[in-house]
């Protein structure tokens, strides 16, 4: 288990640092000079040579490439994620004030997923070809295809605007009032939830359905034990496996849907503030949210791994 | 069968072609040619666009802001006074346009990517693939996103983003599969005639892994249109007055309450094609795959 956990270890580390890399690189590499952005933000009409290389020297952006790296990345690991180019705020600050609320988010988003998902694999497959089965079957075909953004605005439209039960949009601190903080949460969460249900019972569905037909499983109705002890018991504990697989990618569609989500409902988190960053083009906020992004994902895939390994000797041993 | 066995004769059994059995097996699932039907129709009101349309899509009326269906206006109007029902047809246009080209040069860019990754291995493949899995660690809105955001909105744009999000699952999957049938006999074979390297790649390699590329590909054109609504939705793609599904939403939204069908139209048609192209892809499995075969 240790080389398991080391080798993972490394392979995650690899692939963060890539990440930064490309990240850095794309934004200085693509079109879209940060610096002629500042002088049109500060409306500086006309900015001469010698002014622009005086704005691009204090950023530090007149050096090499390698060395802005190393720089930039030495400032990450310390806790610096830089400046932003308009807020003059330091970016690391705003990113403390802001994860806790799109990992609050993502947190319900991936409970209520595996808590309505599974059982609607469970269900669906012990009682393949039933009305229920079939039911689960199209729930999740419009549980993958359905634009939640447009779903948000159809939940607000109903439950805020028509009946008045949850408030529209907005975001409370749960230390300010924890009824409005909660009711705030429900569409949100519903809406990050939908895709991630519909995958989770989808895989389920068909690893149950796979296992249930194997001998052990068979040995354990021969044993004459009733339904619920063979499934719960025996099936499902090797049935589950390929889940935790779906849900850790379900914690990639959450942090990406949390963009769109949280700007439908006003909320002012990480995803939010992705896409201030981008609509602004402010390139020290990208790089920095990106960067969290990407750390966050690759922490969640590295555990889910582990968590992999632990149920599954055969993945710690290959 | 019963017959032949009352008269003791036996019988070949009959021929089946593959295209037979592929048409089988693709459309024996009512729900398949549901779908397939909404992508034939998609495709026409795409092609047909400036004939189907009762309206200019973009044409600004501001005597007829917000109406509700009418005669005149079967879906209403927008904000602009814009018919929603030519938004809608002219969206396909863009929605599909999309959809295939980002979905073609993602899927052509990450096959050759991977496929050279797994055919050469060594330190460029492992370059390759790690990137790749670099590339996946970030969620597939956010990687478009950060492009869109770099090269500024615009059809081509968004095109570049959606598809440079999508290169590294057709890597993965052409590599793997590039892995597998590397080992046959017959490349053996082909090699130890002489033949160089592209020769087997393009003549022999790329053909025999295609199957599970045509599945993921049309799966993928559902969830690239699906990336295009989001973006449009945010502000950075298509850029208005382009009738795009996502936009439409977008711009819907400030007229909810006063005039839901302006944001409900839009999302059907965006949800209806997501699911239609699933449906196919789902038949196409169904009928390419070998493993599958024999079911019916």
């Amino acid at each position: 288990m240790h080389t398991f956990i080391l080798k993972r270890l490394g392979q995650s580390l690899i692939v963060l640092v890539l990440v930064s890399v490309i990240i850095f690189l794309s934004v200085r590499i693509l079109p879209g000079d940060p610096i002629y952005l500042i002088v049109q933000e500060s409306n500086v009409a006309g900015a001469s040579p010698e002014q622009l290389a005086q704005l691009r020297h204090e950023h530090g952006l007149d050096r090499h490439l390698i060395v802005q790296y190393f720089d930039w990345i030495g400032g990450v690991l310390r806790g610096d994620l830089g400046v932003s180019i308009f807020g003059k705020q330091p970016v690391a600050d705003e990113v403390l004030r802001r994860l806790p609320i799109t990992l609050e988010l993502g947190l319900w988003s991936v409970l209520v997923s595996a808590a309505i998902g599974i059982p609607m694999g469970v269900i669906s497959a012990t009682r393949r070809g039933s009305w229920i089965d079939n039911a689960v079957i199209l729930l999740s075909n419009i549980g993958i295809t359905i634009p939640v953004f447009w779903f948000g605005l159809l939940l607000m439209l109903f439950f805020s605007l028509y009946l008045g039960w949850l408030p529209a949009m907005g975001w409370t601190p749960i230390t300010d009032n924890v009824g409005l903080h909660l009711q705030q949460l429900v569409m949100p969460v519903i809406c990050l939830s939908i895709f991630p249900i519909a995958a989770i019972a989808r895989q389920t569905r068909s690893s149950l359905m796979e296992v249930i037909h194997q001998d052990y499983v068979r040995t354990a109705w021969a044993k004459g034990l009733d339904e619920r002890a063979v499934i719960f018991r025996h099936a499902l504990k090797n049935g589950l496996i390929p889940v935790i697989t779906t849900i850790g990618l379900s914690a990639r569609v959450i942090v990406g849907g949390s963009t769109v989500i949280e700007t439908v409902f006003g909320i002012p988190g990480m995803g939010r503030l992705a896409v201030t960053a981008v609509s602004n083009k402010d390139f020290a906020v990208v790089q920095g949210v990106i960067v969290i992004i990407a750390a966050t994902v690759i922490l969640v895939n590295l555990l889910i791994d582990l968590a992999y390994g632990w149920v599954d000797p055969r993945i710690r041993y290959s | 069968m019963s017959k032949s066995v009352l008269t003791g004769a036996m019988e070949a059994p009959p021929r089946v072609t593959e295209w037979q059995r592929f048409r089988r097996v693709f459309f024996g699932r009512k729900i398949v040619v549901f779908g397939t039907a909404i992508i034939g129709l998609l495709v026409f009101a795409a092609i047909f666009a400036p004939w189907l349309a009762p309206y200019d899509p973009v044409k600004i009326s501001l005597t007829e802001r917000l109406q509700g269906p009418s005669w005149a206006h079967w879906l209403g109007t927008d904000n602009y006074g814009r018919d929603t029902l030519s938004r809608l047809i002219y969206g396909a246009r863009t929605s599909l346009f999309v959809g295939l080209t980002s979905v073609g040069l993602a899927s052509v860019v990450g096959m050759v990517l991977g496929g050279m990754a797994a055919y050469y291995g060594g330190w460029f493949g492992a370059t390759v693939m790690r990137v790749m899995d670099a590339l996946m660690a970030l969620p597939v809105v956010v990687l478009a996103l950060v492009v869109a955001a770099l090269l500024g909105g615009g059809l081509w744009n968004v095109i570049f983003a959606l598809s440079v999000s999508q290169v590294p699952e057709y890597a993965r999957l052409m590599a793997g599969q590039v892995r597998s049938v590397k080992e046959n006999d017959y490349i053996t074979a082909v090699r130890s005639l002489g033949a160089k390297d592209s020769r087997i790649m393009f003549g022999h390699l790329f053909p025999n892994s295609f199957a599970p590329l045509i599945v993921q590909f049309t799966l993928q054109v559902g969830s690239t249109i699906l990336g295009e609504a989001i973006l449009s939705f945010l502000g950075i793609g298509i850029t208005p007055p382009t009738a795009a599904w996502g936009a439409m939403i977008s711009n819907a939204r400030d007229y909810l309450l006063q005039q839901p069908i302006m944001s409900i139209v839009p999302g059907l048609a965006i949800m209806l094609t997501v699911f239609a192209f699933n449906m196919v892809g789902d038949g196409l499995r169904d009928a390419l795959d070998p493993r599958l075969r024999g079911r019916l």
